[in-house]
């Protein structure tokens, strides 16, 4: 057996119980009696169903967009590699009310991309929910193109070539010798992106808004429950724990071998 | 069937290369590690493109200044030094990869190269011997109109190994290029062999002919003798490292020195008497063949000496130790360069 030191031991329980501590003072909090009337509202109830909307939305546009990116990073020799994965990983680590600033001079009405979309195809973004997916979809891609980047990285690129050699398509190569070995890593990355749209706020709010039904998402309903009724933000916390818990449960192996 | 005459910048050197193989002939490629035969593998299949010269597959040019076939298409089986092999589909799945592999052909190949028990295996949990007979298997498989391998044999167990050599000496019916290390094995499965020294070809023939006369210290090597370039002045040839060798006829110029192993004796002390050049050295390597037991030295001169086991106990010899070397000049063999 694995014999883990004991100083080891000690702190990670501390950290561990650090972790924890929300957790259980927000369980303790919980009103517990009410909660199936409060669980059936429709406040509660249309932000759950949109913020499975919009997360879900985001991922598929992640999942469609986030391949190429992260076969492009891994793969390329164009000379500017370090800059673009850089600007690649940004919304992983600006601040995500910066995102959703950003996001509305672009897209906004007065944007030069906004402009563009409204004057040609009559299309809006701020403030809508397709708004919410964009903004999902700017902070969580990192996480995906990370995963999946170094996923195709540890592939050894002769193993497609001998492939080429055989005169197989590239079609063939890729479903039958990438995707194979790419696969695990998409589900995570997928996973984690999706995560992080469901629990994305800051982008948001700056950049969609905060209306009921269209773009108010679980955790911006729970941002204005808190100030009007905590025994709603409590409820609505504990649906979002709950779902997270149900895609990050079964995943989490797929990020580290499991042992 | 190939015809190769160009060049490929690395960064270390340039791989320049003039080179013909025809049809169902086998030429063995030999040099040593980091001599660009890989690369030269690589550059026939397609991975790598010419910087000058051009090539010919079948009449077809493939790679020139302004041609570039890809790999894809140019047909030719390579059999990479790692094998390759797609290790999440399985033994079968492997050998009918390619679109050009027809299911007869297949069968019959899995059973040439006794592959039936494992056929259903996932390729990544096969030994090495298996996992490099499918490798050929599945080159094989793809028709192709050329076939390279790289290292076939290095590191297999002897059953593999006299499997893959059973089918390149008796039912191979396509032109190949083998690279291999041993020359034993060159000389039984090749018609040619090609040396290929800091990507330059340094010597070119039948086995017999790079046997009797070797042009480089590398050839010599191969064939189990000690080759040394010198600049002779009548009976005194000078070294590059500035070694004066006795021998036994007067000769003028550059020229290549063979010292035959069997010639070398070795001391513990320095020799007194007849034997004319003596050397000391000190023991890289010993290695036991047979009977015999060779032995690296390296001093002066970097060469191998070759004694009997009888001579070897009673000089009570180890790796590192510091000996004298002693040989006749009527033993050297010398020939202008």
């Amino acid at each position: 057996m694995n014999r883990i030191p004991k100083t080891v031991v000690l702190f990670a329980t501390i950290a561990i119980l650090f972790l924890l501590s929300p957790l259980i003072g927000l369980l303790q909090r919980m009103p517990w009696s009410g909660l199936a009337d409060l669980l059936g509202s429709d406040v509660v109830l249309d932000a759950f169903l949109l913020s499975l909307l919009v997360s879900f939305s985001a991922a598929l546009a992640v999942l469609v967009f986030g391949i190429p990116i992260a076969w492009f990073l891994a793969r390329s020799n164009f000379p500017f590699m370090k800059l673009l994965r850089a600007v690649v990983l940004l919304p992983m680590v600006l601040p995500p009310v910066v995102g959703g600033t950003a996001l509305l001079f672009a897209f906004g009405r007065q944007g030069f991309l906004g402009k563009w979309l409204s004057d040609w195809f009559g299309l809006t973004l701020p403030f809508t929910t397709a708004g919410s997916v964009v903004a999902a979809v700017f902070v969580s891609m990192p996480f995906f193109v990370v995963a999946v980047e170094s996923a195709f990285r540890s592939i050894n690129e002769d193993l497609e070539k001998t492939a080429e050699t055989l005169g197989a398509s590239p079609p063939k190569i890729f479903l039958r010798i990438t995707l194979p070995r790419i696969f695990p890593s998409i589900i995570a990355g997928l996973a984690l992106s999706w995560a992080r749209a469901l629990g994305e706020f800051g982008a948001t709010i700056t950049f969609a808004g905060n209306m009921p039904g269209e773009t108010q998402t679980l955790p911006l309903a729970i941002f204005l429950a808190l100030e009007t009724k905590p025994e709603a933000a409590l409820a609505l916390s504990l649906v979002m724990i709950v779902t997270s818990l149900a895609i990050l449960i079964p995943f989490r192996d797929q990020w580290l071998p499991s042992r | 069937m190939l015809q190769l005459n160009g060049s490929l910048d690395l960064e270390l050197f340039t791989l320049k290369v003039k080179l013909q193989i025809n049809k169902n002939e086998t030429v063995s490629l030999l040099g040593p590690n980091g001599s660009g035969k890989s690369t030269l593998l690589r550059l026939i299949c397609g991975l790598e493109k010419l910087t000058t010269g051009s090539l010919r597959i079948n009449k077809n040019i493939v790679d020139s200044e302004n041609t570039f076939l890809h790999s894809r298409f140019r047909n030719v089986g390579w059999v990479p030094q790692n094998q390759m092999l797609f290790d999440h589909l399985t033994v079968k799945q492997n050998i009918e990869f390619s679109p050009n592999s027809s299911k007869k052909e297949v069968s019959e190949l899995i059973e040439l190269f006794d592959l039936e028990h494992v056929q259903d295996k996932k390729a990544g949990n096969c030994s090495g011997g298996e996992s490099q007979r499918v490798a050929i298997t599945r080159a094989i498989a793809s028709k192709p109109q050329l076939l390279l391998l790289d290292e076939p044999s290095t590191g297999l167990d002897e059953k593999s190994k006299q499997t893959i050599h059973r089918y390149l000496k008796t039912q191979k019916r396509v032109a190949t290029l083998l690279i291999t290390h041993d020359p034993l094995e060159a000389a039984s499965l090749s018609e040619r062999l090609i040396i290929l020294e800091k990507g330059e070809i340094t010597q070119s023939g039948t086995p017999d002919e790079v046997r009797n006369s070797p042009a480089t210290p590398y050839s010599a090597s191969l064939v189990g003798l000690n080759f040394v370039p010198a600049l002779a002045d009548g009976l005194v040839a000078m070294t590059s490292k500035g070694v004066e060798l006795i021998l036994s006829e007067s000769i003028q110029g550059q020229v290549n020195i063979v010292i035959p192993p069997k010639s070398i004796a070795l001391y513990r002390e320095k020799p007194i008497g007849s034997p004319r050049n003596v050397l000391k050295a000190k023991i890289l390597e010993i290695n036991h063949v047979g009977e015999n037991v060779r032995i690296n030295l390296d001093g002066q001169l970097n060469f191998m000496a070759e004694i009997t086991k009888n001579a070897f106990e009673v000089l009570n010899l180890h790796k590192g130790d510091e000996v004298w070397a002693a040989f006749k000049a009527t033993e050297l063999i010398t020939a202008p360069a």
